[in-house]
């Protein structure tokens, strides 16, 4: 039983240990606004190079599960989400936290982002093994067709706009290109420069376009006071007919993040605008929502929740990341020597089964922590961001540094620090460079594996049933913001043109 | 606007650079398929962004209009390009050596924390015995606990210089 071995492994000292202070630097991270979880955890990345690989996945993982969480906290107290994932929380929490009931709005939240980690959870260890034993046959263009999948997947969802994502994305893919091709030996797009011969590194990408650039964003924040309300620990413990009250919002909101969260690309900010939408369609209260109803809490809390194990599915089967955390998860592996995807589960076991018993003891860890210390935790949204971001940036410093020991990794990473805050100012997202940063090789690889075997004919994409499947998905995901457009379009039409016909 | 014209024209070189490399030998694909077609994909993405934009006549502004309440009062961007500066000339004093990595760690997390502040007497005084603190402690953790020789990232940018 490799599951219970790993769970047995979770509760050695030193690994549980890491798992505890994981959660708890989570929860503080994304309880401060302005220091994601992505953040915090590409930060710690180059502190787990000398830990063993599974202790390094456990802390990373468990700090996922706390930042998560974590965003609820500013989201209820400040009008804040800490994290993005947090979005949907506010618009409930904040009015109920208002009306006198932080407390209330606090163990809603905390009681759902649980239930949401728990059910979520039951799919990733009962899903993860078998859909791995099915990865192991997908052939190179069954690989080439899901990455695709995924950078067009995370490209619709983009802010919006698919030109915005794509371009974001094709800009990841070529910096990904740079360096030695390894398939021909030949050097591409360095223009001459050596030191880029090896390519950009991991790590000065990752710390530069996620870290540095959100590090500027905050700094035109960096002295703006934001109205805080206070909280105590009393009202956080939910009796049990408040939770019996939303056991179908807690399962329907479980399984939609769920869903979600394993659909490559889509993160946990989808999830809980999914989920809260929906709930608010199915609510006998649905007019309550938006004013402090604990249902909109609910659903919001226990899908963001969801979408994290849900994520961890393809991460862990598949080699592609759910989300931009998944994607410094997928480095990670990478960093200690671990192949991501379905030979994960054959080649390290203890590595595939100790990230699936870590989400769960990290989810109630979470539990226990956000009921005992969320009052205590609030007090350090109190800490002005000018005492948070110098540090921010000499840990950046280090941790670029660290991956290849050359200062010349410090200054890319200020590139693609200043890169990414453009990016950001140009309303270009930067989700979609990471992740196509990071999937690219693999698509390319795999395609010209795949082209190698069928002397040139790229008919096998279309002609493999799973290949086909796959391409198809990704031509709709592509086409669909297309079409919410132009049906938003002729709606708007439809609305003024009835306007005008009652004004007459 | 700008970034996306400055994309367009990285798109047109990293084609351009593409399409000058040696053809496929013994694969139907190449070096050079992904690099070129990713080119010309950011050239006509940025290029029909660019137009939307033209047309729709609004683009983001770049500079923060966020005035510090309880902090010096200056424009944000002003703020963040001082910052930059800092950051800079730190940079430069690990790259040179000019004193230890604990002390220009402390020197420069001090001028950034300070230079947001009000700066009364007793912010100062805890600000620089924090920032001497943190950067006594962040040497301590790199080196004794993680193993990270932070002396070499000195003797890194030696070699580079």
């Amino acid at each position: 039983m490799p599951l219970l071995d790993a769970f047995v492994a979770m509760f050695q000292p030193m690994t549980f240990f890491y798992l505890v202070m994981g959660v708890f630097v989570g929860i503080v991270a994304g309880a401060i606004p302005g220091v994601s979880g992505a953040m915090v955890i590409a930060l710690t990345l180059p502190l787990t190079f000398f830990m063993e690989s599974t202790n390094a996945l456990v802390l990373l993982v468990s700090m996922y599960v706390g930042s998560t969480s974590g965003g609820l906290i500013s989201a209820t107290l400040m009008r804040m989400p800490g994290t993005p994932a947090a979005l949907m929380t506010i618009l409930d929490g904040f009015p109920m936290a208002k009306k006198g009931q932080p407390g209330r709005a606090l163990g809603f939240g905390i009681m759902a982002s649980f239930v949401g980690g728990l059910v979520s959870w039951f799919f990733l260890a009962t899903l993860s093994p078998p859909l791995s034993e099915i990865a192991v046959r997908f052939g190179p263009f069954e690989i080439f067709s899901i990455s695709l999948v995924a950078l067009m997947l995370i490209s619709a969802i983009s802010q919006g706009s698919l030109v915005a994502g794509l371009i974001s994305g094709a800009l990841g893919a070529l910096v990904a290109s740079v360096g030695v091709d390894d398939a021909s030996g030949l050097v591409r797009l360095t223009f001459g420069f050596e030191d880029l011969d090896a390519g950009f590194g991991l790590l000065p990408v990752l710390l530069g376009v996620l870290v540095l650039s959100q590090v500027a964003q905050d700094f035109l924040m960096i002295n703006v006071p934001a109205e805080k309300l206070a909280t105590s620990a009393r009202d956080m413990f939910m009796r049990g007919q408040d939770v019996f009250a939303q056991r179908w919002n807690l399962l329907r909101s479980s399984l939609i993040g769920t869903w979600i969260g394993i659909l490559p690309g889509i993160g946990s900010t989808t999830a809980a605008i999914a989920s809260y939408t929906t709930a608010q369609s199915f609510s006998r209260r649905s007019e309550e929502f938006g004013t402090g109803c604990e249902d909109g809490i609910v659903a919001a809390e226990t899908a963001n929740n969801a979408a994290v194990n849900g994520a961890l599915v393809p991460l862990i089967t598949l080699g592609i990341p759910g989300s931009v955390i998944d994607v410094i998860l997928l480095g990670a592996l990478i960093v200690h020597n671990l192949t991501p995807g379905p030979l994960l589960f054959q080649n390290s076991p203890e590595a595939a089964y100790g990230i699936i018993a870590a989400a769960l003891v990290a989810n109630f860890v979470m539990f226990g922590l956000m009921m005992f210390l969320t009052p205590y935790i609030a007090r350090l949204i109190d800490i002005p961001k000018r005492f948070i971001l110098p540090p921010i940036i000499v840990f950046c410093i280090i941790g670029s540094f660290s991956e290849a020991n050359r200062f010349f990794d410090v200054w890319v990473m200020f590139g693609f620090g200043a890169l990414g805050f453009l990016m950001q100012r140009a309303n270009l997202p930067n989700g979609p460079f990471i992740i196509a940063f990071i999937l690219t090789p693999i698509a390319e690889v795999n395609l010209r594996s795949g082209l190698m075997i069928s002397d040139g004919s790229f008919w096998p994409l279309v002609t493999h049933p799973l290949s086909a499947v796959f391409l198809l998905l990704a031509v709709a995901t592509a086409l669909w913001p297309i079409y919410q457009v132009r049906r938003a379009r002729s709606a708007m039409n439809l609305a003024s043109n009835q306007e005008v016909a009652t004004d007459e | 606007m700008f970034l996306l014209i400055v994309l367009m024209i990285v798109g047109v070189v990293v084609a351009g650079d593409a399409a000058m490399m040696p053809p496929a030998i013994l694969e139907p694909l190449g070096s050079r398929a992904f690099p070129f077609w990713l080119g010309v994909a950011l050239t006509v993405l940025s290029g029909i962004r660019l137009v939307r934009l033209f047309r729709a006549g609004r683009e983001a502004p770049i500079t923060g209009q966020t005035v510090y309440v309880d902090g010096p009062r200056f424009g944000a961007l002003t703020g963040l390009l001082i910052t930059v500066g800092m950051t800079a000339l730190y940079l430069l004093a690990i790259q040179f050596d000019v004193v230890t990595y604990a002390l220009s760690t402390a020197a420069y997390l001090f001028a950034v924390m300070i230079f947001f502040s009000n700066r009364s007497i007793v912010e100062i005084v805890l600000v620089a015995a924090g920032a001497l603190a943190i950067g006594f402690l962040i040497q301590f953790i790199f080196t004794r606990i993680l193993f990270i020789d932070i002396s070499s990232l000195q003797e890194a940018s030696h070699a580079v210089a």
